[in-house]
């Protein structure tokens, strides 16, 4: 009875280092980055019918899933503007569906937990098919003379989705190795 | 207090993807009306120049190993070359005497010459990095003379195809929007019928491009298997560049002009070398005929 009604002690409370945050953000963003121009260049034929998978996406994504702040999200927004000056779209663009799938891996983490497999290939599937349907809510923002969008009933889509899905396992483990780089440390206060 | 920490975790969360979003949008607001242009050609700038290092990186790396390999084709190649090229010396004696009797029935006729010349050959270093947008990133920019919506051509299989405009031009670098985009749009003409119409892609290499603005009377006199080309109407395209080949011919009833479907003439999958095209204004003469001009005027 008595230790009920003793004060409780106060636990430390762990607030994330912006230098911390800092650096999470830039290798990721750095990361992220680097696969794209890999895609673009040693990839550019594609992996399988033409379609090259995105390696970009999912480092954003497990980058989101893996912190507690929106770090997934503000990489997500720097590698999309790295990609919008690699392809011809305009700047803004691949911003905006990178932060899109980010945000909703941000939100995911407080209902699943990470899983060696299956969780990796449903946020890798998912996050694609949360790309496509925010380029086709920009094609019906901004009209057809500038933007293009993902036709889902293109087999391609379909394809670069499960490919996501597929190399998503082995990229999340690669990264969970990284974890120091790439997740923010949170220290006492 | 806690209750304050919380809002702010909770604002942290939500508020700043929400922000980036809005920022992400007015961007491509800005951006489709062309007025920012100095931040995305700085970055441009940076990233045209690293994956032309990557291009370079990854080209140097496949050409030594597969080096010695290609050495063995390479001998077999020229074997068989070598016995190609006593046929083609045969051939090539009837091609100059073919060309010289061209030559004199163009006099002859007082056709131009072709208006068209090659401003820069250039090969595909790069392409989209995602699967959305179809674009091509050639290795020559500024500094080889290039500029923005000058237009793009390819050789296949000993024919000259329209393959794009340049979209962007980098210091090294440029990028080409192909004929197969979407945002591609070319004035042309039927090679046989002269008729005339606007042809634009649909976003995909394996798809047909599709020409509009063809009456269903003018329509009547197209066969399938018509080639179309450039009219050389608009200020870009040189005339007469091969586009495609009709493939199918639809007459919609709700319209009153036909939609025509085009086979592309190039094989977009296996491009590897672009050649930009520039056009000669006829009626300013060109640096390489005002020295005759000069000496017919003395």
């Amino acid at each position: 009875m008595i230790p009920l009604l003793l004060p409780r002690k106060p636990l430390p409370m762990l607030k994330p280092r912006s230098d911390s945050v800092i650096k999470t953000i830039f290798a990721s963003t750095f990361l992220s980055s680097l696969f794209l121009i890999i895609q673009t260049t040693w990839l550019k034929n594609g992996l399988f019918w033409g379609v090259i998978p995105d390696f970009a996406l999912l480092v954003i994504l497990w980058v989101a899933y893996s912190n507690k702040e929106s770090q997934g999200a503000i990489s997500g927004f720097l590698a999309g503007l790295v990609c919008d000056t690699l392809s011809s779209s305009p700047l803004g663009y691949f911003s905006f569906l990178y932060v899109i799938p980010a945000y909703v891996a941000s939100l995911l983490k407080h209902v699943v937990s990470m899983d060696v497999f299956f969780i990796p290939v449903i946020l890798g599937f998912a996050g694609t098919v949360l790309k496509g349907f925010a380029s086709i809510f920009l094609l019906l923002l901004f009209g057809p003379k500038d933007i293009s969008a993902y036709a889902l009933g293109d087999i391609h889509f379909w394809i670069e989705a499960t490919l996501n899905g597929a190399f998503a396992p082995l990229l999340f483990f690669a990264l969970g190795k990284m974890r120091e780089l790439f997740v923010t440390r949170k220290v006492t206060e | 207090m806690p209750q304050k920490k919380r809002s702010r975790g909770v604002s942290a969360t939500h508020g700043i993807p929400i922000i980036l979003l809005a920022v992400s949008l007015l961007l491509i607001s800005i951006s489709t009306k062309s007025i920012l242009r100095l931040p995305g050609h700085i970055a441009s700038t940076i990233t045209g120049g690293t994956q032309y290092l990557f291009s370079s990186v990854g080209g140097f790396v496949k050409r030594t190993i597969f080096s010695i390999r290609e050495l063995a084709d390479l001998r077999n190649q020229y074997d068989t070359l070598a016995e190609k090229l006593r046929g083609y010396e045969a051939l090539e004696r009837n091609y100059a005497d073919m060309m010289s009797e061209n030559e004199r029935l163009k006099e002859q006729l007082g056709f131009a010459q072709n208006m068209t010349t090659i401003k820069a050959s250039s090969r595909i270093i790069a392409k989209d990095p995602g699967n959305i947008f179809s674009s091509y990133v050639i290795d020559k920019g500024l500094s080889s003379g290039l500029e923005k919506n000058m237009a793009v051509a390819a050789f296949q299989n000993g024919m000259e195809g329209l393959a794009g405009k340049i979209l962007d031009v980098r210091p090294s670098s440029s990028i080409v929007l192909p004929v197969f985009d979407q945002r591609f749009f070319v004035s042309a003409r039927l090679s046989r019928t002269r008729a005339e119409g606007l042809v634009n892609g649909q976003g995909n290499p394996d798809d047909a491009l599709v020409m509009r603005y063809i009456s269903k009377l003018t329509a009547s006199e197209i066969q399938i298997g018509d080639m179309v080309v450039t009219s050389g109407l608009d200020s870009i395209y040189p005339a007469d560049l091969a586009i495609g080949r009709v493939k199918e011919i639809q007459l919609p009833e709700y319209s009153s002009s036909a939609i025509i479907l085009l086979e592309p003439s190039l094989n977009f999958s296996k491009l590897e070398y672009l050649f930009v095209l520039q056009k000669n204004d006829p009626l300013t003469p060109s640096a390489q005929t005002a020295p005759d001009a000069k000496a017919e005027e003395r």
